[in-house]
This record gives C-alpha cells, sequence and structure tokens, in this order.
C-alpha cells in the first residue's frame, strides 16, 4: 500500500472580472452633468456640514436631506497632500509621479480628492490649486473632466 | 425573546426592472424616508442600525455598509451588516429584533436592497470557491435539481408549478409596489421557454431593483404610537453547512428546525389553522409546494395537494404570498425583509388592496444560500 504524496503548498489562480454600471440619480448626476456641460462644479448645502463636496443628497453627519443647491470655485486651497513616486501602471490616475490632495474649493465647507501632477516641488498644505478642465469633446460626466488641479500660488 | 418587540414602520420602494432614477444611496434612501415616515420619527430617534444585502458581486460595491452610513443616518451609531445570502433581508431584521429584546437599544433601523440592474445576478451567483468544482449555474440552475427531486418523491403533476405562477401573478395586481404586474394563463407559463428543466421562464422570479426598511422598537416605544404596532412574536435564523452527504436539500433540516423553533416559542401548535397568512420565499415556482412541507402546513408530500385545492389563494384558507411574493418582485437582498415587512403590514391591517380580512397572526419566511440558511418570524396583532 503506497502513502499519499507529500507535497509543497501549491496555489490556485482565480480571475474575477466584471464590468458594472451605476445609476447615478439625481445628485450626483447634476453634479457631474455640471462638469460635463457647464465646466461647474454644483454642491448641495447640508445640515451639520455646510455645503458639501460632492453633493450626495444627504447629510453625511445625520442623514437629513440635502438643501439647496451652491454653485463652488474651480479653485481652492490644499487641505492634504499624499505624494505618489513610482505610480503603478493603469491603477493610478497619473503615469508619472503625482500627488494625491485634498482641496477645499471656494465656497465650500468639505474638501474634495483630486490630483496634482505639475510643480510637485510648489505643492505644499495651503497652496493656492485650479482646475484643468478636459476640453469639451473628452468631458463625460466623470470627476476626471477635471484632469488634474495646477498649483497657482 | 427577552423582551416584547414590535414592528411600529414599514416602508419599501416601488419595485421595478431598473431604478436608473436613483443611486444605491437614492433607492436605500426612498426605503428609509417611508419606513420612518410611516412610524412618525426621524434619524434622530434610532439607536442603532442594521443592514443586509446579497453578496456584494452583485453591485459590485465591497462593505455597502461603510459606503451607506451616511445614507442611513448611522453616523456616530451601532451599524451591523448581516449577510445570508438570499434569506439575509429576513435574517436582518431578526438581527434587529435582538438588538431590541436584549434591552440595549429601543428603536432599531433596519434595511435591506439590492440593485440588480447595475450588474448581473448569473455572474454573481456564480462563485469561484477555493478547490470546489465551478457550477456556473446562477440561482435557477443550481434550484432546479432540487424541484426535479421534489416532483420525484412526492408525485407532484407537472401544472402545479405554473398553477403557483398564476397565482402569483394574480396577487401581485393587488400590490402597488410588485414588480411584475401582469397576469399570465396556465398556457403563457407552460409555453414560456424552458431554462432550466422544471423551470420555465415565466416560472422564475424577476431581477429587480428596491428596497425596504423598518423601524423595530420596544414595548414601551411602540406603544407610543402613532399605528398600531406589529408584535414580533418569534424570530430566528438557522444555517446548515451546503455540502453535508445525505443532507435533505428538497426539505432541509435547517428549515424544519427553525420553524419548529419558531412555533414553540409563539405558541403555535397547529399551524394551518392558527397562522392566517405566511409570506414565504418562492424564487422558482415548485418551491411553494416544497416549503409549504417544510414549514409544517401540511405533511410531507402534500404541498403540492394544497396548491391544486387552490386553498392557499387570496381569499381562501390560508393565503401564501398575497403580495405576489418573489415570483414578482425580486430585489435580492431585500426579497427576505419584504416577506417579514409584508406580513407586519397583515396584522397591523395596512397592507391596502391585498389586505387579508382578520388577520392576527402572520408567518415571514425567507432562505437563501444552498437552501441552507433560513430565516423566519411570527408577528401578530396582540402583544
Amino acid at each position: 500500500m503506497s502513502s499519499a504524496p507529500r507535497t509543497e503548498p501549491m496555489t490556485a489562480e482565480m480571475v474575477s472580472e466584471f464590468v458594472y454600471k451605476h445609476s447615478t440619480g439625481n445628485d450626483i448626476g447634476r453634479f457631474l452633468a455640471g462638469m460635463k456641460d457647464q465646466k461647474k462644479i454644483w454642491c448641495q448645502r447640508v445640515r451639520g456640514l455646510g455645503v458639501a463636496v460632492p453633493p450626495v443628497g444627504y447629510s453625511e453627519a445625520d442623514g437629513s436631506p440635502a438643501g439647496e443647491w451652491v454653485e463652488v470655485q474651480p479653485r481652492g486651497t490644499v487641505t492634504a497632500i499624499a505624494r505618489v513616486f513610482r505610480p503603478i501602471a493603469e491603477l493610478h490616475p497619473s503615469d508619472l509621479p503625482f500627488a494625491y490632495i485634498l482641496v477645499r474649493l471656494e465656497g465650500a465647507d468639505t474638501a474634495l480628492a483630486h490630483i496634482v501632477v505639475d510643480d510637485l516641488d510648489r505643492l505644499f498644505i495651503g497652496s493656492r490649486v485650479e482646475a484643468v478642465w478636459k476640453p469639451d469633446e473628452e468631458r463625460i460626466g466623470s470627476i476626471r473632466d477635471i484632469a488634474h488641479f495646477r498649483v497657482i500660488g | 425573546m427577552k423582551r416584547p418587540v414590535a414592528v411600529v414602520g414599514v416602508g419599501q420602494t416601488h419595485h421595478s426592472a431598473r431604478r436608473a432614477d436613483v443611486s444605491i444611496a437614492g433607492l436605500v434612501r426612498e426605503a428609509v424616508d417611508r419606513a420612518l415616515l410611516d412610524a412618525g420619527l426621524t434619524h434622530e430617534d434610532i439607536d442603532a442600525v442594521v443592514i443586509g444585502k446579497a453578496p456584494d458581486q452583485l453591485e459590485g460595491v465591497m462593505q455597502p455598509e461603510q459606503f451607506l452610513a451616511g445614507a442611513l443616518g448611522a453616523h456616530m451609531k451601532p451599524l451591523l451588516r448581516v449577510h445570508t445570502a438570499g434569506s439575509v433581508g429576513a435574517s436582518t431584521a431578526i438581527t434587529a429584533v435582538t438588538h431590541v429584546a436584549s434591552g440595549l437599544y429601543e428603536r432599531v433601523l433596519t434595511i435591506a436592497f439590492e440593485k440588480q440592474s447595475e450588474g448581473n445576478a448569473m455572474w454573481a451567483l456564480s462563485p469561484s470557491l477555493p478547490f470546489t468544482p465551478p457550477l456556473v449555474a446562477g440561482a435557477g440552475g443550481f434550484f432546479a435539481p432540487y424541484c426535479r427531486a421534489y416532483i420525484a418523491k412526492s408525485d407532484a403533476p407537472a401544472h402545479i408549478g405554473p398553477m403557483t405562477v398564476v397565482n402569483a401573478r394574480e396577487n401581485a395586481m393587488r400590490n402597488e409596489y410588485a414588480h411584475l404586474r401582469e397576469t399570465v394563463t396556465l398556457e403563457e407559463v407552460t409555453e414560456s421557454i424552458m431554462l432550466w428543466e422544471p423551470i420555465r421562464y415565466l416560472e422564475t422570479c424577476p431581477s429587480s431593483d428596491g428596497a425596504v426598511a423598518m423601524i423595530i422598537a420596544s414595548e414601551e416605544q411602540a406603544k407610543k404610537g402613532p399605528r398600531r404596532p406589529a408584535w414580533v412574536k418569534s424570530g430566528y435564523s438557522y444555517a446548515e453547512a451546503m455540502w453535508v452527504p445525505g443532507r435533505d436539500q428538497v426539505s432541509p433540516r435547517a428549515g424544519r428546525d427553525c420553524v419548529k423553533h419558531v412555533y414553540d416559542t409563539a405558541g403555535i401548535t397547529d399551524p394551518w389553522n392558527q397562522i392566517d397568512t405566511a409570506e414565504i420565499y418562492v424564487p422558482f415556482s415548485w418551491f411553494e409546494a416544497m416549503w409549504l412541507e417544510n414549514l409544517g402546513f401540511c405533511a410531507e408530500g402534500d404541498g403540492w395537494k394544497v396548491i391544486d385545492r387552490g386553498d392557499q389563494r387570496f381569499g381562501r384558507h390560508l393565503p401564501i404570498n398575497p403580495s405576489g411574493g418573489v415570483l414578482c418582485t425580486n430585489p435580492i437582498g431585500a426579497s427576505g425583509m419584504l416577506r417579514l415587512g409584508e406580513v407586519a403590514l397583515q396584522v397591523m391591517g395596512r397592507a391596502g388592496e391585498h389586505q387579508v380580512d382578520g388577520c392576527k397572526t402572520a408567518l415571514g419566511h425567507a432562505y437563501g444560500g444552498g437552501a441552507q440558511y433560513f430565516a423566519i418570524w411570527i408577528v401578530s396583532s396582540e402583544l
């Protein structure tokens, strides 16, 4: 009678891939349409937080429904930075070194996450940045309709 | 239960194949807003939140409970996510019941949803498990052999499955929230394409977008009104292992044990006569006959006879799924909670056009996974 073979640990590969389509609904929908059609950033005033960016239709603080729509400016002040020196192809939003930022847009009370790709040596917390829009034909109704933010001061 | 618990508010969305008008958060909030309004409460009155949905692969949103915390008004509150496959809506509500029964919380918001239009159920429910043969069956292909086994075991005639669908569709005509509101004839069902023998296209549940929420409260809170509550007499969730050799997949033991526990706690000795209506989880036609037996409403082998006689139709001895049930509306994760919420509305006397006359005691049921998870409750108009 032979015995079962001893083995080194092995692995089994598994690939999981599927393309989902999320409905925007009215709130994020108007935010995305504003960027695509008007190059404007529309947000909502919500209880407990002020003007929230992006608008989700309710207050993240207490669940109450959002109030009026407010246009905020496509420029503001950097409140946080995470620098990526070696981007991972196709996963990161830039092939060249870049920085993730949180930017408090003028007229807003919460910060928006985005990226800065140029003048990284001039980028600090407190820096002033401005949105760089993609051309009309490339805007699809996405947060990446803003290609990136550039340092203006 | 350690202390009395009641349902004080129920809210559901209108269900359809694609609710493109709302995001996932918007869909969930539609149900939550309606449940809070129904209970005469606001988010500030809620002590804890319990959310459930079916596998994350359905919408591709990992940790949806984290993503939805703000939408649920759960900031700075205990938030728990429950996951028991297709039965999750029911086990989620029962978890909210134990939250209140424990004495830790006075008013708990419980919510379940699915937005099937954002993904594909066939893909999402054909998982690749390590070192387990991939079935690529989806739910229908998986459960069809169970139905064939039932037919062979009980000698049920072929028209029982189609009859079940005709009745379910008639019922859904009285439910303004139902997804499929169109009657079908026996001929239309039997002539529809065979998907997974013996389950035809019209004998399978739809893919729906929808959500349902309930407010579960202590006796003290429930008595404050504004409406007559539904008292939860008992509720349990049971499970058994999926791949145990020799298990009875047609009438799983976990289901039988779960309902026995529920009946014993609620003082039910003769379910056929003591229960006024039941909403049970029937995603494929034949499961109505199968669950009638598993739930002890009739003897083993007699489930199809109840349907053949029509005793489970609206207005007859024991109306089953007066809402139209899962065969007419199936936002998977929400489907179990819809069963429980519907029977709560029945004992409150507020089920609308599909209200069962004089309904005092009702059973809500869901199953999930490979017919291995069961969650059942009994609600009553009396404390």
